[in-house]
């Protein structure tokens, strides 16, 4: 039940990274002129490109469209040349990519933040919204196309915005999970949010019993975890997570505002592989717990 | 005797203006308590101290009888308070329960052989202490019946740090509670030696994981009636008291003491209710007897929350106890009375709480026999009585409604205007019986008291859980 009959690309991802590469085929042709006027401009020349990508239930292709193209027409505040936005929808419906040709990634994030209001206002139900910025030479890549569109599709619809950063290939620890236990619900969304963008799979837990249940259930690389939670007393916490997992397959770090010495000697007599206390440096934490890792 | 009722008259007229204007006094001094209390926890920044070094390890004390319906919950959740350093000390009092079991299986206790405890104040001699290192900080002891106070002194004697907190079994600390009343020490840890806490009721309210999750009024009349008394007492009263330092009870249910302080005077005293007040009193007065600076502070925003009893049979039991317990300890300490040595201790709380609080039946039913009297000779002027009714009931409400918009500016845990509209109707309803309920309990108390009736009273625990209310344990 294809919207689009046209024969040639039949997936969605590669249908993206054919408006890509039809745009940078062009603009090559343009900016051959202008190359040559500019020759200082060089390597810059790819134009920075952010992506949009919305899901929703719509009640049929119609709505589909219909909405897309109000959000694109509001999103181009400065009427841009013919096609520096275009709407790429799946063949098999349901979504829609925005290829914001020229978008920086502040540009990119606010465009965002203005599709999900008026998404709010639009889509008939629950909606996922994924922002991303393209990296270098997307031309080039088809299969970040692809890596998108599957991270996607993993995410749910929960009338919310993701911002996605496609993680450093030099990053060492991408597409490791992570367990927070932490009463405080500020710290867990902050974290959660450093670390995913970092890569990391983030799972969080309010009180003690839950985080213990997804530790069992996720076996994560990697725990995070303050002492004071609800439920279970932070000692007894670590004698549990260490009687889980007795061979310390999972990294602990305990993350907490207790700062006396014999509560880090405790922690680490229990099997904690660090200790790090607040107030606290996000740079620090997440060093640490690369180091733990590698 | 026309004669004898007009002096009666006189007399009765002055001390009411007197305990009126103490009552005004002591409100205007909890509102300037709590001026200095917002400001001081508004730089606070509770959850980093409750880590830091410089808070004061605590040990707290929960002395446990037939209590093995709650234990475990209330056990587990002192255990995840946000502090760094303490210690959970349950002292079973002899249950006749299973309580020792319940929890040694719950924590996995075993006999912890290498505990030695020095026997500082007398206790009853301790069978055993049982620990688990996997929950480091709790310890149990078990030891043979001997009363609350007995308890208390058997885990002070236990207890290895320099702070100590009396907790009731069936209480639940908010998590901050113990680190907002370690900053009350930490601004004067040389001259404070006790620290009440606030107590509230939960009937009503959501707990949820050992956590009050939602605050509600209660829905039966007696809990809803004592969570007015409660606010009036704790706000209007203790802030006021405390800052002035003539407080004279520190809640059983809630409160930190020095530890050394506690020695000094011996501990607990044994077998008698109103063990909370009399270690109050015996702090005062060695305090006062030696001649050192020192204080006994209040801390607010400090909550315990409680269940209040809420059929008419165990809150008349309940106060009548508190009736008792208030004449012992009045008996008791009759010579501070008026003397200029015992400063505001000793000029102000103690008379105020012999002839208002302790003598307040009395003045209650000696002014209806007058009433009566004045009637019956035609001596009454239905206008003035009228009048007089009116500004009595006026002054009253007015202080029910003070502590009401304290509890609103320093704290607002009755969000609800629903909630709000209740309690003001409520403080007034609370003039059509409650109040003479509470006069008729004193008085009965103090007849028990002649009676030499010494026992604890009927009590009951409930389940947390509110649905399973029907799981009521009947005790003693």
């Amino acid at each position: 039940m294809g919207i689009d009959t046209r024969p040639e690309p039949t997936r969605w991802h590669e249908r993206m990274y054919q408006a890509v590469l039809e745009r940078y085929w062009k603009q090559g042709e343009g900016s051959g002129s202008e190359e040559l006027r500019e020759p200082a401009s060089g390597e810059a020349a790819t134009e920075p490109f952010g992506l949009l990508l919305v899901r929703f239930n719509p009640t049929d292709d119609e709505t589909m469209r219909r909405v897309v193209t109000r959000i694109r027409d509001e999103l181009e505040l400065e009427p841009e040349p013919a096609g520096a936005l275009s709407a790429i929808y799946d063949p098999a419906g349901r979504q829609a990519a925005l290829l914001l040709f020229g978008f920086t990634r502040s540009r990119t994030h606010y465009a965002a933040l203005m599709a999900k209001r008026m998404l709010l206002e639009l889509a008939p139900g629950p909606f996922a919204l994924l922002a991303a910025e393209a990296g270098a030479q997307p031309e080039r890549d088809p299969l970040f196309f692809e890596r998108l569109a599957d991270r996607f599709a993993a995410q749910p619809e929960q009338s919310g915005l993701t911002v996605w950063n496609e993680p450093d290939p030099a990053d060492e620890s991408t597409g490791q999970s992570l367990l927070l236990v932490d009463g405080d619900e500020d710290m867990r969304r902050f974290l959660r949010q450093r670390f995913s963008r970092k890569g990391y799979r983030v799972l969080d837990a309010g009180d003690g019993p839950e985080g213990l249940r997804l530790f069992r259930e996720m076996k994560p690389d990697v725990v995070v975890t303050d002492l004071n939670v609800a439920g279970i007393d932070g000692y007894h916490l670590l004698t549990l997570l260490q009687e889980e997992d007795p061979e310390a397959r999972s990294k602990i770090v305990v993350f907490t505002d207790i700062r006396t010495e014999d509560a880090v000697r405790r922690c680490l007599g229990l099997g904690a592989d660090d200790y790090l206390t607040r107030p606290f440096s996000p740079v620090e934490l997440e060093e640490r717990i690369e180091k733990l890792l590698a | 005797m026309r004669e004898l009722l007009l002096v009666y008259g006189t007399v009765a007229m002055y001390a009411v203006m007197t305990v009126t204007l103490i009552y005004f006094t002591i409100l205007f001094f909890s509102y300037k308590g709590i001026y200095a209390m917002i400001k001081g926890a508004s730089y606070s920044r509770f959850r980093s101290l409750s880590g830091s070094e410089s808070a004061p390890p605590v040990s707290m004390i929960v002395p446990a009888y037939n209590e093995a319906l709650t234990i475990i919950d209330n056990v587990k959740s002192l255990l995840t308070l946000n502090y760094h350093t303490y210690e959970v000390i349950v002292v079973n009092d002899g249950s006749k329960d299973d309580t020792i079991q319940v929890l040694i299986e719950a924590f996995g206790l075993v006999p912890k052989e290498d505990e030695t405890i020095r026997y500082a104040i007398d206790c009853t001699q301790v069978r055993h202490v049982y620990h688990n290192p996997a929950y480091p900080n709790l310890y149990v002891v078990d030891k043979p019946n001997g009363g609350k106070a007995d308890s208390l002194n058997a885990g002070i004697n236990l207890s290895h740090y320099p702070l100590i907190c009396s907790i009731d079994a069936d209480s639940l600390l908010e998590k901050d509670a113990l680190i907002r009343m370690a900053r009350v020490y930490m601004e004067n840890p040389a001259e404070t030696v006790a620290i009440g806490g606030n107590v509230r009721i939960a009937n009503g309210c959501t707990i949820r994981d050992g956590v009050v999750a939602e605050v509600r009024l209660p829905k039966k009349l007696w809990p809803m009636m004592q969570t007015l008394e409660y606010m009036k007492a704790f706000l209007g009263g203790r802030i006021g008291w405390s800052h002035i330092n003539g407080l004279i009870i520190v809640s059983g249910a809630f409160g930190m003491f020095r530890k050394d302080a506690v020695v000094d005077v011996g501990g607990y005293r044994d077998g008698y209710p109103g063990e909370d007040m009399n270690i109050i009193i015996k702090l005062h007065r060695q305090m006062l007897d030696l001649k050192k600076p020192y204080r006994v502070a209040y801390c607010p925003d400090a909550v315990c929350w409680t269940q209040a009893p809420d059929t008419y049979r165990i809150l008349s039991s309940q106060r009548k106890r508190w009736g008792r317990g208030n004449l012992k300890n009045m008996l008791e300490n009759r010579d501070l009375l008026f003397r200029p040595k015992y400063k505001v201790f000793g000029l102000l709380t103690v008379p105020y709480n012999i002839l208002f609080e302790t003598l307040n039946p009395y003045f209650k039913l000696t002014g209806l026999l007058a009433l009566i009297g004045y009637v019956a000779l035609d001596m009454t002027q239905w206008p003035v009585l009228l009048t007089f009714a009116g500004i009595n009931f006026l002054s009253g409400y007015l202080l029910a409604i003070g502590s009401l918009v304290l509890e609103q500016l320093a704290f607002r845990r009755y969000p609800r205007m629903k909630d709000l509209v209740k309690m003001t109707v409520f403080s007034a309803l609370m003039f059509l019986g409650y109040y003479q309920l509470g006069v008729l309990w004193r008085f009965q108390g103090h007849i028990e008291f002649l009676r030499k009736n010494n026992s604890w009273g009927v009590m009951t625990r409930q389940s947390w859980n509110q649905e399973s209310s029907a799981a009521v344990n009947q005790t003693q």
